[in-house]
């Protein structure tokens, strides 16, 4: 279970993140949407420590504190970001390895439990015919399922993830979500996921939380946050919620929008 | 396995090779002789028994630890600095140890060996000016790898400065002291060289032994790094410190032997995969073996005449590597 609760961000002079609060249940899913510079990925970073913060951030109980606990936090909570750095002459085996860094001591080496878990992960991601390739030569979808298998191997009970589907096409990007919905359902896994597209955060997460200017606008299901209120008051889009298959999907409509008429308005034009 | 031949073959072939002729199975039971229970008689007489203990074992040991400590350390420079260019003097080992070798051979030149002092004299420049990169190198920002990179240079270039100054108010000094100590050798007579280099050697490898899967988690980048519970920055702290003694040691004992650290890792990762787990142990067995080499060219090629070691490593290493590149280029 996560919770965070009064998670404050400042970056220079901007308040990033301006106290958001909230909880995740065990192998709950909880998608984090909202307008560009919203705070999304921010949130994320802090809750992996990735960025000085205030506010109080918890794994089952355990209060995860900022600083020098990289190795606590590392087993708490997994995080794979809007752009991984694939060493690119590294191993398939070799970089899902590295998500092991924390289970062991600064200085000892690999343990067989290590490779055991390492070497499920690989099968369990169809990356077992590619342990022995460079990164490199990966594609997009293969990359983005290697990631994953090293943010898993750090067995934390909360996953984050910053956009992972961006750089996918829409089949490659359902069988990552389709691998994560499975895992959370076998192992219990907390999953946090900053997305853009507000179909697939229906689709896929149990709830959803809005964030507008660094605070929590709204959360609850797609079909009471996904409004075209809401829409247009945050996004400053004009859309159309058409009701799907499984879950509320979201269309845009053309013809001027909010944001378009603040932008040519003299004076109104501001940087998001 | 490969790599522990390599080194016991560059070893035995040290042993045997010198002014003096001593066959190899001569040598081979001198040395079983002086293992307990096996009772094996030496052949060898008295005299050639203390070259073979007193000369021809020291030099190859002192070869193979300075080999050893320079391949790692260049080893794990690279994989810190995410530089293939990045060798072990990167940080200003070098031109402090050459600052230290001076001011022990002008502070002694009145007495009668310099070389007492010189090895603990370069050792604290060395250490000194890689300590002095590393504070300058903190700016508002933190520590990054360039601002590290430019206050090396920055700090080399300034001991430099000061050697050559301290030479040139010394004229009267004999320079080929320390052009001798500069182009470098593992020639020793007896053990207190090895004794010296033999802590900071295990020490030094030891934890880069240990610490290798430091650098390869590194190569994730400092933020991907820290998310996987790796602080980059201190786990830097501990491969320069680790790196520095171990390199400090080595040129205190043997003057300045280039190459070792950049070819050697290099000629490993081309045969063995871009993976620091295995490019460091492999390193340190081949660069032990390869610099053993290199001195018994140095030796033996001009005889009685010696060679710097750092030109034979050069001669030696360059097209070895060369070799080794374009192989790889055609199977790749």
């Amino acid at each position: 279970m996560l919770s965070v609760s009064g998670l404050q961000v400042r970056l220079g002079e901007r308040t990033a993140l301006a106290g958001v609060s909230f909880e995740v249940g065990a192998g709950g899913w909880l998608a984090l949407i909202g307008p560009n510079g919203a705070g999304k990925s921010t949130l994320l970073r802090a809750v992996a420590g990735l960025v000085a913060h205030r506010g109080r951030v918890e794994v089952d109980g355990q209060v995860l504190r900022a600083g020098r606990h990289g190795r606590r936090r590392a087993l708490a909570v997994a995080y794979v970001p809007q752009r991984s750095t694939l060493p690119p002459t590294m191993r398939v085996a070799d970089y899902v390895l590295l998500g092991r860094f924390a289970h062991h001591s600064y200085l000892g080496p690999d343990t067989a439990l290590d490779r055991a878990v390492t070497a499920r992960l690989v099968e369990r991601l169809g990356l077992a015919e590619l342990t022995d390739r460079p990164l490199a030569q990966l594609s997009g979808g293969e990359a983005q399922r290697a990631v994953l298998a090293r943010a898993l191997a750090q067995q934390a009970p909360v996953l984050l993830l910053d956009e992972p589907t961006t750089s996918l096409d829409l089949g490659h990007s359902q069988l990552v979500l389709e691998l994560t919905d499975e895992l959370r359902h076998e192992s219990g896994l907390t999953v946090l996921w900053a997305v853009h597209d507000l179909s697939l955060a229906a689709q896929y997460a149990d709830e959803l939380l809005l964030l507008h200017q660094g605070r929590a606008a709204a959360r609850g299901t797609a079909r009471q946050v996904l409004t075209s209120g809401n829409l247009d008051r945050y996004f400053g889009a004009r859309v159309q919620v058409l009701d799907g298959a499984s879950g509320p999907v979201v269309s845009p409509v053309r013809g001027g929008t909010a944001l378009a008429a603040q932008a040519l308005a003299p004076g109104g034009a501001r940087a998001g | 396995m490969a790599a522990t031949c390599f080194l016991f073959v560059a070893m035995g072939t040290g042993l045997v090779t010198g002014p003096l002729s001593l066959s190899p199975s001569a040598v081979a039971l001198e040395l079983l002789s002086k293992v307990p229970l096996l009772h094996v008689r030496s052949p060898l007489s008295p005299t050639d028994a203390l070259v073979v203990w007193q000369l021809r074992l020291p030099e190859v040991v002192l070869g193979a630890l300075v080999g050893a400590v320079l391949a790692v350390s260049g080893a794990a420079y690279q994989g810190v600095f995410l530089n293939p260019l990045a060798d072990p003097y990167l940080l200003g080992v070098a031109s402090g140890a050459g600052l230290g070798a001076t001011v022990a051979i002008v502070s002694g030149s009145g007495t009668s060996s310099p070389f007492s002092l010189l090895p603990a004299a370069a050792f604290v420049g060395g250490v000194l000016a890689v300590a002095a990169t590393f504070v300058l190198s903190r700016s508002r920002q933190g520590r990054s790898n360039a601002s590290l990179l430019l206050a090396g240079v920055a700090v080399a270039a300034f001991f430099t400065a000061a050697q050559t100054f301290l030479q040139q108010q010394h004229s009267g000094l004999d320079l080929q002291v320390i052009y001798t100590w500069i182009l470098g050798s593992v020639s020793t007579a007896g053990w207190s060289q090895v004794l010296l280099l033999l802590p900071y050697a295990c020490l030094s490898c030891g934890t880069l032994l240990a610490g290798r899967r430091l650098l390869d988690t590194m190569s994730l980048g400092e933020e991907e790094a820290a998310s996987v519970g790796l602080s980059v920055r201190h786990a830097r702290a501990v491969v320069i410190v680790a790196a520095t003694l171990g390199t400090a040691g080595a040129v205190a004992v043997s003057g300045l032997i280039g190459f070792v650290g950049i070819i050697v890792p290099h000629a490993v990762r081309l045969l063995a995969g871009p993976s620091y787990r295995r490019i460091v142990p492999l390193s340190l067995l081949y660069g032990a073996g390869f610099l053993v080499l290199a001195d018994v060219l140095a030796r033996s090629v001009l005889s009685p005449q010696v060679l710097p070691l750092g030109v034979v490593t050069a001669f030696l290493g360059a097209p070895f590597f060369l070799v080794v590149l374009r192989r790889s280029q055609r199977v790749g």
